[in-house]
């Protein structure tokens, strides 16, 4: 009985060394990964290959959209996925953003679906119920290489590390960061975010 | 004022909470050790993520530091070109193996808070025949909603459409924070499906012992699989057993056998058997053995030596005095 007594005891130390080493690590050893900018600092500059409508329909070999190119206009850069509702939902209010400053502001959406080549990403949009009034927007539609770790990750590059969708930065004509959100925008709020920059 | 005093400290005293209550909260609190999760409302993403703990606890809960095995392995279904399911299949059986139901009773957090929710004080529903019947939902959901649904839609059933560990871990983990107050927004018709279904289990959970275990989880259905050759767990000695049924009776699962697929493993039994059949198996590392019982002046191995029919544990006392003897020889 005396070696079970001992187990015992040793059984109740290793459970509190691990849970306390766990308590320790995860909340002041690891820290989220910042691999990207903030506020206020320059955004980093980033070429992408857009699509492009015809026939009603999106087809690669779009223009490149440099965005050092842009700053002559405030630039809304939106994340999107296919199997994000929020995301979709929030599209025509981007566009319509784009269609009432058409003069001064330009919004690109950008997809990094890892599961989905360029060819799945287009059929699904000039297919999808949902999407069927897109191909009329003005608003720019690209796809990035969302890997993890992957130099043209433009979500992680842009500061964003949890994930999380609808994302939407905004980039001011000196090219600073003006605003960062995750989560769904609005007609109204964007137009309150972009007010101050025209 | 004394008598005050005394009082409190008798109350302590007969609300001792027992072992497998300790390892509960132990379980709870190691499963969502990334507390400042709840503080900033973002949820843990580093490299533990990628393994399962054994119990349920939803991946998007702002503590969680590993996977839900549950929604790893209905993602991984769903993700079934790829060789995901045979990773998430193996860490499942080797839990099974090692664990079986025993992960019910002590390492999971949603088992542990309807074992509190049971112990508020209100007329209880018994196990009766049409729980019995009902215990069997659970083998349904784990075929349409975390297999077949996975399969065919891609789509996460089970945790889509009933899971409310998730509800309340994952939604309201998140909701509750200010971080994500974007997230108000976009709720849907189909939370309020799944917030229906967390206030009825939550509700349901105070009249009825364990009411998602038993009726709806199928990860405990899955892990009941193993119950006849999981490493840990209650075990019942045949040859001591005298099918009083007190540990049936006294059980509040839906058993049939001590040990069987619905039993959680939660020893309440034990301590109940007349006559001693029902022990922990497994290893003497993790537990000690409830079989010996002779005075302590006994000429030990003579009699050990008498018993007939010489059972496992019979032969096991005999050896541990053969060692005893030649320890004190030496």
């Amino acid at each position: 009985m005396k070696t079970n007594k001992k187990l015992e005891i040793t059984a109740w130390v290793a459970a509190g060394t691990l849970l306390m080493g766990a308590l320790a690590y995860y909340n002041f050893v690891d820290k989220p990964i910042q691999r990207g900018v903030e506020v206020g600092d320059f955004c980093p500059d980033f070429t992408i290959a857009t699509y492009q409508v015809q026939d009603g329909e999106f087809k690669t070999g779009g223009d490149f959209f440099t965005l050092s190119d842009q700053l002559d206009k405030v630039v809304i850069i939106n994340f999107w996925a296919t199997y994000c509702a929020p995301c979709k939902a929030e599209l025509p209010e981007f566009n319509q953003i784009q269609e009432t400053y058409s003069e001064d502001v330009v919004v690109i959406t950008l997809d990094g679906e890892t599961s989905l080549t360029d060819e799945q990403l287009l059929a699904w949009m000039n297919t999808n119920e949902e999407s069927a009034a897109w191909d009329s927007f003005s608003i720019l539609f690209a796809k990035y290489d969302g890997s993890e770790g992957s130099a043209a990750n433009v979500y992680n590059r842009l500061g964003f590390v949890s994930g999380a969708l609808p994302a939407t930065v905004v980039v001011d004509r000196e090219g600073k960061i003006a605003f960062k959100k995750e989560g769904s925008m609005h007609y109204e709020d964007l137009e309150k975010v972009i007010t101050p920059l025209l | 004022m004394k008598k005050f005093f005394t009082k409190i400290k008798n109350w302590f005293v007969d609300h001792k909470p027992s072992k497998r209550r300790i390892i509960q909260l132990y379980t709870a609190l190691l499963y969502n050790a990334n507390i400042k999760g709840f503080f900033n409302g973002q949820i843990y993403k580093g490299p533990t993520k990628n393994l399962c703990v054994p119990g349920i606890n939803c991946y998007s809960c702002p503590g969680a530091v590993g996977s839900c095995p549950l929604g790893a392995l209905q993602n991984a279904l769903s993700a079934s070109d790829t060789r995901l399911p045979a990773y998430i299949f193996g860490i499942v059986i080797l839990f099974g193996l090692l664990l079986g139901r025993t992960i019910c009773g002590f390492l999971c957090p949603i088992g542990l808070g309807q074992d509190l929710l049971y112990k508020i004080k209100t007329p209880k529903l018994k196990k009766n025949k049409v729980t019995y019947a009902l215990s069997y939902l659970k083998y349904v959901l784990l075929i349409a909603l975390v297999v077949i649904v996975p399969l065919v839609f891609a789509v996460p059933g089970f945790c889509e459409f009933i899971c409310p560990a998730g509800t309340f871990e994952g939604g309201f983990g998140l909701l509750s924070n200010q971080a994500n107050e974007g997230l108000l927004a976009i709720l849907g018709p189909l939370f309020t499906w799944k917030f229906t279904v967390l206030v009825l289990v939550a509700v349901g959970g105070i009249f009825i012992f364990r009411i998602f275990c038993r009726f709806l989880c199928p990860l405990g259905a899955l892990y009941g699989f193993f119950c006849r050759i999981a490493m840990l767990g209650v075990k019942l000695d045949k040859n001591k057993c005298t099918d009083c049924g007190l540990c049936i009776s006294v059980c509040k699962m839906d058993i049939k056998r001590v040990g069987d697929h619905e039993c959680i493993h939660c020893g309440a039994c034990i301590s109940v058997c007349p006559t001693k059949a029902i022990t922990w198996k497994g290893s003497q590392l993790f537990v000690r053995e409830n079989n010996v019982d002779m005075p302590a002046d006994t000429e030990i191995k003579p009699i050990a030596s008498m018993l007939k029919p010489k059972t496992e544990t019979s032969a096991k006392v005999e050896k541990m005095a053969t060692a005893e003897v030649e320890n004190e020889n030496e």
